[in-house]
């Protein structure tokens, strides 16, 4: 080893005066080179360039470290044939994939690979590229490390567990607080200190030396004889809110931890992916599951809820595979006696998650980008400075030389490179010059190193600005253009962010997936094909950059209002191309076949060998549309055409088609909004997996909503009309709405709104079929106010509700008033309301009367601590014939913080009679009830 | 050319079909074939429920009796009609006019009404099967030489009920709402309505929620087109969202119904309308004076003359009561920091109470801001 190093010494000391100045043989190319960075377990070259044409190469790293005035090769590594594609690019050469090696100190990059830092010191690496015929460039870029152990190091990490491990973060930050900034106990330190050293001695190769520095207390850490950096030890307590405070800013704001120096460690997007590299990868799982038990001895009237029941409900946001995913589950032991389940289980990709993951990357190095661009002219300055005061020196020396000795600055070269020689003549000066060679030698040297400083400060500012070059063109310019973007999907975010998280980070596979759902699951694709059925199955959903490709596959249940339930096997392509001058388009294919289990009953005679139209399949293609068409002005639009294989196509037409379309006009001058619409469905519009269909249809309404008097007051219109034509006759309903509200601080706020409505038929229908048409209006009139008195609270609320429609000779009635009064303070809320209701009923001879009920209520809720509350109520509602109902209830909820649960209690007594023939109910309800949160952070 | 090869498609398909119910009812070379081929996928009208053919194969003319079953799936209604008519050799097209003495029987005499009346079936899967018996001799026994034939037709559920209030999510403060409706079948005066209330879990969407969860409240008799939900039902609790819809029938036959929509009961009896875009509140250059509102979440400005700064965060109750915080501590850089500080599932705070929100630079300097928390639910 020892040879090694002597050699490289004697091969520096030659090289370096070479290498002060750069050799771009060819114009054209550019290069910048950055520190080693290490990724999944390899070490990196990461190198950016610009050439004019595809060129294949063969690379040469050669890399110093200085020591004093002196320097060591680390490695001297040559890669073959590699390609440097035309244009502006990165390339990260893999050290360990090198075609020959000439040195290597593996201790060095054993470190580096190690703990995800360089030791600390100041490099040079010299870079040769040549081509097949000749050098195409040779040049020289210096890093500097800092000498303290930096957060992102691995190392640091290591020595930090221990300070982390089974510690909240709400913990350590109030201790942190309780902790005096001017306290200072040598003691603890010195504890803290053995600590460290002891956790380092565990290292394999790491030695560490506690040293006392500007009263300050360090371990210098070393491994393999390589000095990694210090870290400065504190109290326990201080270093663990440190500790987290570093692993914090890590994640919020890297650029606090950047060098922004001109003989920096690199360009921002290298350090800043050092830094996600060494981030420790957290799994957080977010659980949340919740155990209802209902208990009765009987139910309400006209509830067909079972008596005995209980819920289970389960949701799990965590990561499997790096990828994050939500599992959600739900049980009812009410599923048990009926066809349509209510139960569900599904596995989701979380796109939303990932993309947030992502958006907070970009973001994070746009801000660390930002902030050391503020900086970088205050980092020239200073290195313009720090080099005009070396030619200054210079000058001062070359200036002293003259005056003293009558040397010009090329005489006192010429003098100092013929070590004297040159002063070999016999006149007086020329011996005076040799009585004085020694202090000319001397003044020589300080010049020339003078020079060499000079040369690598030039070399180090030029070498800044082409950092700054490439990083603007390769990874700032990028993610400034989507970091600002809304609409940027994770794809662009990806393709973003590549050159500034590691491989391992960012996989742009994961990025591209915009959906992967599994299990029982709510689809919704659009208004006429998938429709929020529930599909058993799973969907895939792919960004290709031009747009999104989603597949979908499964079982639909449709459930009949009957409660039967069918099933269907259904497939969907679709297509949601990229948004471009705010428009965005969507085209979905979407088809269905009925199983056998719809023909499943045991009467049915030939379901086997039936003709084939009812088991074919029935294909729908909808096209979307989106977007403004003119400045305020948004259009939305889908379009959709069902038929089966038996359809002959030049029998399509409008019957089979279904569109509905809105225009949206916003008026911002003077605070309205009109939206128009129109929705055509064919009376052969097909689609029997939907909930339900609206077929045969003809469809417009028109909404306006205006604010007037300085939004003091809101009023409203909306038209809707409704043709259909499902029966051998066109029926007609239109349905008008007017509504006002107003809201002032002062007064009561007050809401009315009118809703008259109607259905009538065509005069010439009138004559062909037995019809009566239908008229009827709503009204409701809200008015609320509230008073407050600090903490506590008054709040009044009443309401009146009436509805009246008659259909022939027939007339129907229903009005209710309610009241409601509350009042809150910190620890109690007390309600009471009153309420009379009237609506019609038909008697047992079909007799039409009319039932009222006055109902009267009151409640309370108490605060018995931030974690106990109780509460009770009591309710009784009187009819014509008596009390109707009589209702007491309590119950409680306790938090038990310490395992993030909640038990909930809650009763009811009820004694309901429903009617004036009915029997007398008397009934027991319970619940009970436990919700458990769980967070958990898994490294 | 195209019009050639479907129908000759469908042709082969008819063919195949016929051939396969003759094999199966062991009829290889049957003289009498039912074929409802102009039937199929159409739905059943008094007009067009003869629309079908029989091929006699016989080389003569041959009397039969026709027997036409229409059965629902899972259901007690059914209809069937016999007639009889003379087939001439080849193929008979048959229709309403040729039928001779056709007797309707219906299972149900609403179901009768709807269809004569107003040519409508009622919705759901059914078999619609033709059976033809020769009548040759009085002595053979006509049950042996049945040759019959059937189709499968699914009538949609028909959307023939708006509903009119409370309006798809609405945000009601009324415990007993009125649910209104219109409707537009024809005959609306003979049609009673069930209204149905149910829960909506979480992780339902409005549809499987009110075909999945047993209702909390179900009224199959309801004659006009709106009910006040009734005292003697199961009270409705506040913050616990519902749907509801109507379904139609046509004198217990099920017709069809309206979409379904949600509401929930909240406490405060008029919502207030708030901005939804909030700025970001520049906190530093005031002393706790100006109350903020976060709509679910806190948007907060910070100017910065640090490099390593960092923001802790507390928020407290008006009894100074800590609420725990996921993210105690927010990193700030030098210069304008602009952060948001989600509260809405990440916080437990009320809604429309008040809290301050404590923050403290690396200095130890602490901001107070006092806020209002409105849960993004309960905001228009």
């Amino acid at each position: 080893m020892k040879a090694v190093r002597a050699f490289c010494m004697l091969f520096v000391l030659t090289l370096v005066s070479n290498l002060c100045s750069a050799q771009k043989l060819d114009s054209t190319v550019r290069f910048s080179l950055d520190p080693l960075l290490t990724e999944n377990k390899y070490l990196l070259q990461p190198l950016s360039y610009s050439v004019q044409k595809t060129l294949q190469t063969v690379i040469r790293l050669q890399c110093y470290q200085y020591r004093g005035k002196d320097s060591i090769c680390i490695y001297d590594i040559a890669f073959d044939n590699i390609a440097l594609k035309k244009g502006i690019h990165r390339l990260l050469l893999n050290l360990e994939r090198n075609a020959v090696v000439y040195i290597v100190d593996y201790s060095f990059l054993e470190a580096v690979k190690k703990f995800n830092q360089l030791p600390s010191g100041d490099y040079a690496t010299v870079i040769t590229i040549q081509d097949k015929t000749h050098l195409l460039y040779k040049d020289r870029y210096f890093h500097s490390v800092d000498s303290v152990l930096p957060p992102y190091s691995a190392l640091k990490q290591n020595l930090n567990s221990p300070l982390t491990a089974d510690k909240k973060s709400e913990k350590l930050v109030r201790q942190a607080k309780n902790i005096s900034p001017v306290r200072f106990d040598n003691k603890k330190i010195r504890d803290a200190a053995g600590m460290t050293n002891k956790r380092a001695s565990r290292l394999s190769g790491v030695t560490s030396s506690i040293i006392k520095k500007d009263n300050r207390i360090y371990n210098a850490l070393y491994y393999q004889g390589w000095f990694m950096g210090y870290y400065e030890q504190q109290e326990k307590k201080l270093m663990q809110a440190n500790v987290l405070q570093e692993s914090e800013l890590l994640q919020s704001n890297p650029a606090s931890f950047m060098q922004t120096d001109v003989s920096s460690s690199g360009s921002v997007s290298s350090q800043f992916r050092r830094m996600k590299a060494g981030q420790r990868k957290e799994t957080e799982t977010e659980a949340n599951l919740e155990m209802v038990g209902n208990f009765s001895n009987g139910q309400e009237p006209a509830s067909a809820q079972d008596n005995n029941y209980s819920e289970y409900r389960g949701s799990i946001n965590t990561e499997i595979l790096k990828i994050p995913v939500t599992i959600e589950g739900y049980y009812t032991t009410q599923d048990k006696n009926r066809q349509a389940k209510a139960g569900y289980f599904r596995i989701r990709y979380d796109a939303e998650k990932q993309k947030k993951k992502l958006e907070q990357t970009v973001s994070g190095y746009k801000s660390s980008y930002e902030q050391v661009q503020s900086k970088s002219g205050s980092a020239k300055y200073i290195g313009q400075a720090a080099l005009s005061k070396i030619q200054s020196e210079k000058a001062i020396v070359l200036d002293a030389v003259r005056r003293q000795y009558g040397l010009t600055p090329e005489q006192l070269t010429k003098f100092g490179k013929t070590d004297g020689q040159t002063a070999s003549g016999s006149d007086s000066s020329t011996e005076a010059l040799r009585a004085k060679r020694e202090d000319i030698l001397k003044q020589y040297r300080q010049v020339e190193e003078l020079e060499k400083q000079a040369t690598i400060y030039q070399r180090k500012l030029a070498q800044y600005n082409e950092q700054d070059y490439f990083e603007n063109k390769m990874s700032y310019s990028k993610v400034s253009n989507v970091a600002d973007d809304p609409q940027a999907s994770s794809m662009q975010l990806a393709n973003a962010a590549r050159h500034i998280l590691p491989e391992s980070s960012n996989s742009r596979l994961l990025a591209g997936l915009t959906r992967l759902d599994i299990g029982i699951l709510n689809s919704y694709e659009s208004r006429y094909t998938m429709s929020g059925q529930a599909l058993k199955g799973g969907t895939v959903g792919y960004n290709l950059g031009m747009g999104t490709v989603s597949l979908s596959a499964g079982k639909t249940e449709y459930i009949s209002r009957a409660g039967q339930v069918d099933r269907y096997n259904t497939y969907m392509a679709r297509v949601d191309f990229k948004r471009v001058h705010k428009q965005k388009i969507g085209i979905i294919y979407y088809t269905y076949t009925p199983t056998r289990q719809i023909l499943e009953d045991s009467r049915f005679k030939k379901t086997d060998i039936a003709l084939p139209v009812f088991n074919q399949p029935v294909h729908i293609f909808s096209f979307s549309h989106e977007g403004a068409v003119a400045q305020f002005l948004t259009l939305e639009t889908e379009a959709a055409l069902s038929y089966k294989p038996s359809t002959r196509k030049d029998a399509l037409s409008m019957d089979h088609a279904a569109i509905k379309t809105s225009l949206r006009y916003d008026m911002p001058r003077i605070a309205a909004n009109l939206t128009g619409e129109w929705e055509h469905v064919g009376r052969n519009f097909e689609n029997n997996a939907m909930p339900y269909m609206r077929a045969a249809i003809e469809r417009y309404a028109l909404t306006g909503k205006k604010m007037l008097l300085k939004s003091m007051l809101t009023a409203g219109v909306q038209l809707n009309y409704i043709q259909q034509q499902n029966f051998a006759n066109t029926a007609y309903s239109v349905r008008w709405g007017f509504d006002a509200q107003t809201r002032w601080k002062q007064y009561p706020s007050l809401y009315l709104s009118y809703k008259p409505f109607t259905t009538f038929r065509r005069y010439d229908d009138t004559l062909t079929t037995q019809q009566r048409p239908l008229t009827g209006e709503v009204w409701l009139a809200r008015s609320s106010y509230q008073i407050k008195r600090g903490a506590t609270q008054h709040r009044f609320m009443v309401s009146y509700n009436r509805n009246n429609s008659s259909v022939d000779t027939m007339q129907y009635l229903s009005e209710s008033v309610q009241t409601m009064y509350m009042y809150t303070t910190l620890k109690y809320t007390l309600s009471g309301s009153l309420g009379w209701i009237k609506q019609p009923m038909f008697s047992l001879t079909d007799d039409l009367y009319y039932t009222q009920a006055y109902m009267v209520g009151i409640s309370m809720n108490m605060t018995l601590s931030p974690v106990h509350t109780i509460n009770a109520g009591q309710d009784v509602s009187v009819a014509a014939y008596g009390i109707q109902r009589y209702s007491i209830s309590a119950g409680t909820s306790y938090a038990v913080k310490r395992i993030s649960t909640k038990i909930f209690i809650q009763a009811r007594y009820s004694m309901l009679k429903a009617t004036e023939i009915a029997l007398r109910q008397r009934l027991w309800n319970g619940q009970i009830g436990l919700n458990w949160q769980i967070k958990t952070k898994k490294i | 050319m195209i019009l050639i090869r479907q129908t000759s498609r469908r042709i082969i398909l008819i063919t195949m079909s016929i051939l396969l119910v003759s094999l199966y009812k062991g009829y290889g070379q049957s003289a009498l074939i039912v074929n409802l081929a102009l039937l199929d996928g159409v739905e059943l009208r008094p007009s067009n429920v003869l629309n079908y053919d029989i091929l006699n194969n016989t080389g003569k003319s041959q009397d039969v009796m026709v027997k036409g079953t229409l059965l629902y799936r899972h259901s007690t209604l059914r209809a069937s009609y016999t007639y009889r008519t003379s087939l001439s050799p080849g193929t008979n097209r048959m229709s309403i006019d040729k039928a001779r003495e056709l007797n309707w029987v219906f299972s149900d005499n609403a179901l009768k009404e709807l269809f004569f009346e107003y040519g409508k079936l009622p919705q759901g899967t059914y078999e619609y099967c033709v059976s033809v018996t020769p009548v040759t001799n009085q002595l053979e026994n006509p049950l042996d030489d049945v040759i019959d034939e059937c189709i499968y037709q699914t009538v949609s559920d028909l959307f023939l009920i708006n509903l009119v209030s409370p309006e798809n999510d609405a945000k009601i403060a009324e415990y007993n709402p009125m649910l209104n409706w219109a409707v537009n079948y024809p005959f609306a005066s003979q049609l009673t309505y069930r209204l149905r209330v149910a829960e909506l879990k979480k992780g339902q969407n409005n549809e499987n929620a009110i075909n999945r969860n047993n209702p909390i409240f179900e009224d199959k008799q309801v004659t006009a087109t709106g009910l006040i939900y009734p005292p003697t039902a199961k009270p409705l609790i506040v913050y616990q969202p519902y749907v509801w819809t109507v379904d139609a029938y046509y004198k217990g036959i099920l017709l069809g119904g309206a979409e379904v929509w949600r509401f929930i009961i909240v406490e405060d009896s008029l919502l207030k309308e708030y901005n939804a875009v909030q700025s970001y509140y520049d906190f530093a250059g005031h002393y706790g004076e100006t109350r903020i509102t976060g709509i679910g979440e806190l948007r907060l400005k910070y100017v910065s003359d640090k490099m390593n700064d960092s923001l802790s965060v507390k928020i407290m109750d008006e009894n100074n009561k800590e609420t725990k915080i996921p993210q105690p501590l927010i990193g700030m850089h030098n210069g304008d920091n602009f952060f948001v500080i989600p509260l809405y599932e990440k916080v437990r705070l009320s809604h429309g109470k008040h809290y301050f929100l404590q923050l403290a630079n690396k200095d130890q300097k602490t901001f107070i801001i006092p806020f209002k928390y409105l849960n993004p639910l309960f905001v228009e």
